[in-house]
């Protein structure tokens, strides 16, 4: 069995090599797997139309745009018309054009949220004059309607068609605004409370969200996460309680996964005291966790509370709807909470312990903080968001002029990190021996022994590797900018165009982000499987019988033919043992394969 | 080994689709329309065309600028006017006055995300507002203008386009939006006779040097011009035949993102109109003279026998040949070649 999984954590944490794609994945897999009524009552709100738009590929987005004001169905031939297909590429298989798997993908995109519909239509072919099927797309209506709101501002009862979208100028004043269907202005809190200032609310946030993942790294805190936060910590498989490790050790040794991970997450979700929760140990999990940037920690934990929120019995419509809201509020600005659903009212008490919202007790309003307003931003923007807040979390009071990264390290595996946050430091003595402390600085070493103790308890190499490129020293970037550079220049002028294009900006020292990845390799060595082993065949022919068998349907493993012994992997076990018994019923020679 | 070690290798390096989608979905653009507020054109436009709308027009563009904001959270507009008689060229997003304030503003926090509706509300209303108060000036100019019977345009698609260019190039240059991929669309309503060619010839070039393409959305009468300049810059050039629908032409064949051009088809066109025009009269000519100098193209000699644009002295001897020729075969050159 390879290494064992916390359960109730997304198995595809490990998978992901980079934090970004790590957020934009898990919340684009989980829409795409809700079902057609739960879309469709997602598109009726337009921040939600919006911030799912945004989410999708650019090819997608050009597809949206194309079908949007058009009227009547369209070809599904036409989306792949629009397309260039590489003439270089013809050459090799369609599957393997990089434009071709693209257009796939973005289509894809499109079936599974439901935007996209077919539609099957009976014509008659023009020469021919058979009757032909041919299959048509468009935009799923409620979808569409919506977002043509969104873009022209238009009430529900407005615009019918598109011709009636350029209504005059003058009115498209007024009608730009969103109407009070559901749009926002309607929420804008009367009392324009100016005590709250965005400075305050950026200190709100980071203080909350720092005080998680201090408790989370085990600081000592003065102020514990309330119990919301520990019950989804806990949930989520990054944090776990002294009592469930015994639990899933002991489990683990008897069952398969599958079972644990149901039993296991009804427990879950009952609520503990808070002196129970108090004892929460970090998990693995926990420790990818820290590692990634501060928008997919966020992304992250909102997932697994809408997870959690199903559990409850609360309508995932409404939570979404309210995350996505949040993503298009404004900062600074207050809200009244008059307009929230009784679901987004429960959610409102638990954002606000992630520092999503701030929101005093019978005040009638509520803020969102950046770490809401920026939820549905893309990366590029999001970058410097969450690196500045990153920043701050990482130099709370320090001078502000000085860059987010912080951290040197040499081709001789010593590491320098400028800072004096414990929660940075924490990070580090993941993976790297520390050695000394000063003032605004740490030094220690990056040995085989440190690595190996990040590995087995989780992280991956190229998580601790992205997390040093992130969070370099800018003298770092600058050298490696400026190496880049002279590469880039001398290969062009011998004209090396194949050098030039592997050419690769190295920000970290080659040797060491080579030897992070050897070290992994070692710990690769052996791989291990869940199966069943059989031996003892009475003759060749049984064996040969089941053992070709067992290769057309792909289940070996292993096989050794002289000592007559193969090993099958656990799902084709079952399968294997009924085409085993058949042969013993037509042959009448019992004998039985031995599972062990 | 060598299949374990492949993979743990090959992580850093990512196949070639899943980085299309990092690269072609999340680099942010940005969008630079130009509008032609030529009043004459747009009243020509009205007079051939009844369904031609400034309003319709200004909506449409306004859709599609806020469809352009809604791509992705990094996306940026900006809107100049051309060919306006009392302005001249003008930014009218982001405001001119204010841009000393937004820039240091945004340098100090861009991470102030506004919120999405609001910021199609500051877009559609900054840009109507200051419409409206051109349009309240206008009239005046306009009558004296017309008055005077001096068909001189001030900001000319041209200077529009090199502004917008400028602007572009220090965007690119600047920290923050260092990796911004842009792209400039025309709304055009006048004809070649407003477009100086030599200037048009160097933001044509300006413009392929730095990669970026123009598009032009033509209402009214064909343009050689802006065709000749999608053509160069692998823009998208089209003559709106139903104006009715310019949204659907707006968020079809003008959407096509900078980084999504490779892999689209462009509705282009296929034979385009490669004639230059005369450097004195501004027509477009078929035959013409060359000054040997500085390749200015004539379509008459001019009467001090200089050329115009490098001021250098043509040869008078050959002058009085060129000038002689016509008149031996006046008409007979011309038909035969006709």
């Amino acid at each position: 069995m390879s290494s064992a999984q916390p359960p109730g954590s997304s198995s595809s944490m490990n998978n992901e090599d980079t934090s970004v794609d790590f957020f934009k994945s898990t919340i684009n897999e989980y829409l795409d797997n809700l079902p057609e009524s739960v879309h469709n009552q997602l598109f009726h709100a337009r921040e939600t139309c919006l911030a799912i738009f945004r989410l999708l590929p650019a090819l997608s987005k050009f597809y949206i745009m194309t079908l949007l004001f058009h009227e009547t169905s369209v070809p599904y031939s036409d989306l792949n018309r629009w397309i260039k297909l590489n003439k270089m590429n013809s050459k090799q298989s369609i599957q393997q054009n990089p434009t071709k798997i693209y257009q796939n993908d973005s289509i894809k995109r499109l079936k599974s949220l439901h935007i996209l519909k077919e539609i099957k239509k009976q014509m008659i072919h023009p020469i021919t004059k058979q009757p032909t099927i041919i299959i048509f797309v468009q935009l799923n209506e409620i979808f569409r309607q919506s977002f043509r709101d969104v873009l022209t501002g238009f009430g529900d009862d407005g615009l019918k068609d598109a011709s009636q979208l350029t209504i005059n100028t003058e009115n498209n004043n007024e009608d730009v605004k969103p109407s009070s269907n559901g749009g926002l202005d309607t929420i804008f809190a009367d009392d324009a409370d100016n005590k709250i200032t965005i400075e305050y609310l950026d200190k709100y946030c980071l203080s909350k969200w720092e005080n998680i993942l201090h408790f989370m790294v085990g600081t000592e805190i003065k102020e514990i996460p309330s119990v919301g936060v520990l019950t989804l910590l806990r949930f989520a498989g990054l944090m776990e309680l002294p009592s469930d490790k015994e639990r899933r050790d002991l489990m683990n040794s008897v069952m398969d996964d599958h079972d644990i991970d149901t039993e296991y997450n009804e427990g879950k979700t009952k609520k503990l005291s808070i002196t129970t929760l108090r004892q929460l140990l970090i998990t693995q999990n926990g420790f990818q966790f820290l590692l990634q940037d501060i928008s997919s920690q966020i992304w992250t934990l909102l997932i697994q509370y809408l997870i959690m929120a199903e559990k409850l019995q609360m309508n995932p419509v409404d939570v979404l709807n309210f995350i996505f809201l949040l993503g298009s509020l404004e900062l600074g600005q207050g809200y009244n909470i008059n307009m929230l659903s009784k679901t987004q009212l429960i959610m409102l008490d638990d954002l606000q312990d992630y520092g999503l919202i701030y929101h005093e007790k019978g005040n009638k309003s509520f803020y969102p903080t950046r770490l809401a307003t920026s939820l549905t931003s893309e990366s590029s923007s999001f970058k410097n968001a969450s690196t500045a807040i990153d920043q701050e979390i990482s130099q709370p009071r320090n001078d502000k002029s000085t860059n987010v990264g912080s951290i040197i390290i040499e081709t001789n595996f010593k590491i320098y990190c400028y800072t004096s946050s414990p929660l940075q430091i924490a990070i580090l003595n993941l993976f790297v021996n520390l050695r000394a402390r000063f003032a605004n600085l740490v030094t220690g070493v990056v040995t085989r022994d440190s690595i190996r103790t990040a590995l087995r308890s989780g992280i991956t190499a190229q998580q601790i590797i992205n997390y040093l490129e992130t969070h370099a020293h800018t003298g770092m970037i600058e050298m490696a900018e400026a190496e880049y550079n002279k590469n880039y220049e001398f290969q062009n002028s011998i004209g090396n165009t194949v050098a030039l294009e592997q050419l690769k900006l190295e920000i970290l020292p080659p040797t060491v982000v080579d030897q992070i990845k050897l070290w992994q390799l070692e710990l690769d060595r052996v791989e291990s499987f869940r199966g069943y082993l059989y031996k003892d065949f009475s003759n060749d022919f049984e064996f040969e019988k089941l053992l070709s068998y067992g290769e057309e349907i792909g289940v070996i493993v292993w096989k050794d033919k002289s000592k007559r012994k193969f090993f099958v992997s656990q799902e084709g076990n079952g399968q294997l043992i009924e085409y085993a018994n058949k042969i013993i019923r037509n042959s009448n020679t019992p004998r039985p394969a031995t599972p062990m | 080994m060598d299949a374990i070690s492949d993979r743990a290798f090959g992580e850093s390096s990512a196949s070639t689709a899943a980085n299309i989608h990092r690269v072609v979905d999340e680099t942010p653009s940005l969008l630079t329309v130009i509008l032609d507020l030529h009043p004459l054109a747009w009243k020509s436009c009205r007079e051939t065309n009844d369904k031609i709308d400034f309003r319709n027009v200004t909506a449409s563009m306004l859709v599609m600028m806020n469809s352009h904001l809604a791509l992705n959270s990094g996306n940026r507009v900006s809107l100049y006017i051309a060919n306006s008689f009392s302005q001249g060229v003008k930014r009218v997003y982001p405001e001119e006055t204010s841009l000393k304030d937004t820039i240091l503003e945004k340098d100090g926090s861009l991470l102030k995300s506004v919120g999405i509706y609001g910021q199609f509300k500051v877009l559609d209303e900054n840009i109507l507002d200051t419409l409206d108060k051109l349009f309240h000036n206008e009239p005046e100019r306009l009558r004296d203008i017309i008055n005077k019977d001096d068909v001189f345009v001030k900001g000319t698609i041209t200077g529009a386009i090199s502004r917008a260019l400028s602007a572009i190039n220090k965007l690119q240059k600047h920290e923050e939006t260092l990796n911004m991929k842009a792209r400039v669309l025309v709304i055009s309503v006048s004809g070649d006779n407003t477009i100086p060619y030599v200037s048009m010839m160097n933001t044509i070039f300006a413009a392929q040097k730095m990669k970026i393409s123009i598009d032009v959305c033509k209402l009214g009468e064909k343009s050689i011009f802006l065709q000749q300049t999608a053509d160069a810059t692998n823009g998208v050039y089209m003559d709106i035949k139903y104006p009715n629908g310019l949204i659907q032409y707006l968020s079809n064949a003008f959407f096509i993102e900078p980084l999504l051009r490779p892999m689209i088809v462009l509705p282009s066109n296929t034979s385009v109109d490669f004639r230059a025009s005369c450097f004195v009269t501004n027509k477009v000519v078929d035959i013409g003279y060359v000054c040997s100098v500085c390749l200015c193209i004539l379509s008459v000699i001019p009467g001090d026998e200089r050329c115009p644009t490098c001021h250098s002295p043509f040869e008078h001897s050959l002058v009085t040949k060129l000038k002689r020729k016509p008149k031996v075969l006046p008409l007979d050159v011309k038909r035969m070649k006709k």
